[in-house]
């Protein structure tokens, strides 16, 4: 090898490369809430006082109306979706790396649902379950701004996307707040719900013949309370659904609220059980919560809390 | 580690250096070199590399017996590897699917089924081996005395995934000699990566999810979208299957080697002969070597009818080597069937090459009827089952092949239009990126405008090649 045709190679390349990476830092800087329904979790400052669960805990608990009712906290929603954050190791291990290690009074809301604590009754071990493709199994930094780690292992879409789709030229109808909401706006004209939510009971139907509840998920569930309970004060919620898709969930595991019970009880915990105010609300689908609902609901979470701390004051 | 994976990208710019640091030194070099194989394939499946390893040992091993004997012995060495190589890519790729047929048509309980997954790359590397044994026995290569050199031929990561299925006699002999980088091959290959890169990253991966919806929901659709979807797929697998080619030589080429070409700029043959001519080159002519021509040979006395017997049973060994399905194996009998019409009129070995700047009505008429003839192939090809493969014939040839098509999208077209224009403008050349004969700036205005379409409309989330799975 001539070393000059090496440098001349090497230098010459150099441009095209220098090009590229600039391009792609720019188109970078424009990630918000818009770039996909996940992005923003890996992003902003490690939080103190954490809501966990699936996408029903995304959408249905608001970090703002906490951060109102509950004086001097700043909530993050750290709730992905049910193939993402099923209560697991790999969530355990992302809820570690998420919180602020100073943690040492928090409040942490722990949404629990059968689906959350379920596997697929086919799967034969754990590396087989949905969170091993997630992007809470590889990822090393959840606060930075933008997040070029997420972007370059999770992000499949050209990064012009970012920029041609992002928030100031109007927000997508799963738009991720900074503090972890996932904001869902659709219509609830009530024909479009019916025809989502008759969608979603068949969904969750075959969904219900295809898993069962899981040992190592409710083990899963019990460490991440015990963890938590060192860094502060936890309560799990059972989030209400509509009447179609707790009947569902009924038939699947009748006894699921028992069970939350028994495991508050012995971890000295609070559950916070909505499942029967399901009509008090308005779902997207019969199983996610509308927004303006879910505001109402998380005040509700959000006294409960309250009065609790003053009980124990 | 995919080739258009930053895994990748690390790992090749790092090996890249440290390779080229210690070019004065072969052996270090080649060690390096085996290192970077095992690294890249470990990576994939680690459990597999004892297989790998332990293949290459015997391989190795059973070689050098070969070319110490003669006669009896020899044969029986001969033997003896080509049912190792043959028999372990059997028991990965075809076990289960001989059991199930047999269990199946005897109506016996089967309880044999393996629960084993298919190793990575071994239709190819043992391809190689069988290749390396034929050679050692009809005297055509000497055996290779360097075990690294062999190793890292059985290995090489550039071409392990999906070809190109080198011969020892093309690859040995530059492991054993120094390797010499030059600017202008550095750059030419990284042309070739380039293209490769747009063929699989914004061509393939855009066209992958229409074919997929249209061949999952083939029975809801109609003819036409069904045709439109045969078609689409000839566009995606050359360029998902080209892709990895370009990238694979322009790898090889960038660490000083040159390894068989797998495409020909097939979109342009006149007939069918032709395209298998200029399509996977490297698996067609080492089956031309090692199957066809021993059995034109056995078949001499029996003229044109033995010709064709020899082209079917070969093109049905090609659609077998594809996986133990039925559909592939109808995939190789179908295109064996399309060459008859060329053996009856003396036309199989008659070379037309396009010459001109642009094609005349009967160059287009031809091309035409050959990517129709090899679209209709591709139904087998993608159906999973021969009742897929009756259904989605029975949509095309339906009435409703005569209604308005879905899926039908102005930037996939457009982006088809741009790979058979820039490979219609470069056809004539040694890849689809061949452009040194251009004025820099014009050769610069094709990178950087490669590199924003990449950029622009590239598909990062499908990284697997079509071809990893045979």
């Amino acid at each position: 090898m001539n070393s000059f045709n090496m440098k001349k190679f090497l230098f010459k390349l150099s441009f095209y490369v220098v090009a590229v990476i600039i391009v792609l830092l720019f188109l970078g800087t424009y990630a918000d809430g818009n770039t996909d329904d996940n992005y923003r979790h890996f992003t902003g400052l490690r939080p103190s006082n954490m809501i966990l669960g699936d996408s029903r805990g995304a959408q249905a608990v608001v970090p703002d109306i906490l951060d109102e009712k509950i004086k001097g906290r700043e909530f993050d929603n750290f709730s992905l979706n049910i193939a993402d954050s099923p209560y697991g190791t790999i969530y355990f291990e992302a809820i570690r790396k998420k919180l602020n290690p100073e943690t040492k009074d928090g409040i942490f809301i722990v949404t629990v649902d059968p689906w959350n604590v379920s596997v697929p009754k086919d799967s034969k071990n754990e590396k087989e379950y949905s969170e091993n493709r997630s992007a809470l199994a590889d990822m090393h930094f959840y606060d930075k701004v933008p997040n070029y780690e997420y972007l370059l292992k999770h992000y499949p879409r050209s990064w012009f996307n970012i920029y041609r789709e992002r928030e100031a030229v109007g927000r997508s109808s799963t738009y991720l707040h900074k503090n972890g909401w996932m904001e869902v706006s659709v219509s609830i004209h009530p024909d479009t719900l019916k025809v989502r939510e008759a969608g979603k009971i068949q969904q969750y139907r075959a969904l219900a013949s295809q898993q069962k509840i899981s040992k190592y998920r409710i083990d899963a569930l019990e460490n991440i309370i015990r963890y938590l309970k060192n860094k502060g004060t936890v309560y799990m919620v059972r989030i209400p659904v509509s009447h179609g898709i707790m009947e569902i969930e009924k038939a699947y595991s009748p006894d699921f609220s028992e069970v939350m019970k028994t495991i508050s009880k012995k971890n000295n915990i609070k559950f916070l059980d909505f499942a029967s105010q399901g009509k008090h609300y308005i779902y997207t689908d019969g199983n996610h919560m509308y927004k303006e609902s879910s505001k109402v609901f998380t005040a509700q979470i959000a006294d409960s809390i309250v009065a609790d701390k003053k009980k124990s004051e | 580690m995919q080739f258009n994976s930053i895994a990748f990208t690390l790992f090749f710019s790092l090996f890249f250096i440290l390779y080229w640091v210690f070019r004065e030194k072969l052996k270090t070099q080649n060690i390096l070199l085996l290192l970077a194989n095992y690294v890249f394939y470990g990576f994939w499946d680690w459990r597999f590399l004892a297989l790998l390893i332990g293949s290459s040992g015997l391989a190795y091993f059973l070689g050098n017996k070969i070319y110490e004997n003669e006669g009896s012995a020899k044969k029986k060495y001969v033997n003896l590897g080509l049912i190792v190589a043959i028999g372990t890519l059997f028991y990965f790729k075809y076990f289960n699917f001989f059991i199930e047929s047999f269990a199946e048509l005897f109506g016996i309980k089967n309880t044999l089924t393996l629960n084993v997954a298919l190793p990575l790359g071994i239709s190819f590397y043992t391809f190689r081996m069988i290749s390396y044994f034929l050679d050692l026995k009809n005297n055509k290569l000497k055996p290779e005395t360097d075990p690294v050199s062999f190793f890292n031929y059985i290995a090489f990561f550039p071409s392990m995934l999906s070809g190109p299925i080198d011969r020892g006699g093309l690859l040995l002999p530059q492991l054993r000699n120094k390797r010499i980088f030059t600017f202008e091959a550095g750059a030419d290959a990284l042309r070739q990566i380039l293209y490769g890169a747009f063929k699989k990253l914004v061509v393939a991966n855009s066209i992958t999810p229409i074919t997929q919806g249209i061949f999952q929901n083939y029975d809801h659709l109609s003819g036409s979208t069904v045709a439109v979807g045969t078609v689409l797929f000839l566009f995606e697998i050359y360029a998902d299957f080209s892709g990895y080619s370009d990238m694979a030589i322009g790898f090889a080429r960038l660490l000083g080697f040159k390894i068989t070409k797998n495409f020909a700029f097939p979109l342009f043959a006149q007939n069918i002969a032709e395209f298998w001519r200029k399509w996977h080159i490297s698996l067609t002519s080492w089956l031309t070597e090692y199957v066809f021509t021993p059995l034109v040979i056995h078949f001499r006395d029996y003229g044109k009818k033995g010709l064709i017997a020899a082209i079917i049973m070969n093109f049905v060994l090609i659609g077998i080597w594809h996986g133990p399905r039925y559909t592939f194996i109808l995939f190789g009998l179908l295109h064996g069937l399309y060459y008859i019409p060329l053996i009856l009129t003396n036309k199989l070995n008659k070379k037309k090459k396009l010459t001109g700047n642009f094609p005349t009505f009967q160059e287009i008429g031809n091309i035409l009827l050959t990517m129709l003839m090899v679209c209709l192939g591709f139904v087998l090809f993608v159906a999973p089952t021969l009742t897929d493969a009756v259904g989605m014939y029975g949509r095309i040839f339906s009435l409703s092949l005569f209604s308005v098509p879905q899926f039908v999208q102005i930037k996939i077209l457009g982006l088809i239009v741009l790979v058979i224009f820039i490979d219609w403008l470069n056809k004539d050349q040694e890849h689809g990126l061949e452009i040194s004969r251009f004025r820099p700036l014009t050769r610069r205005f094709f990178y950087l405008f490669l590199i924003f379409m990449i950029m622009y409309y590239g598909v990062f989330g499908n990284g697997s090649f079509i071809y990893e799975q045979f």
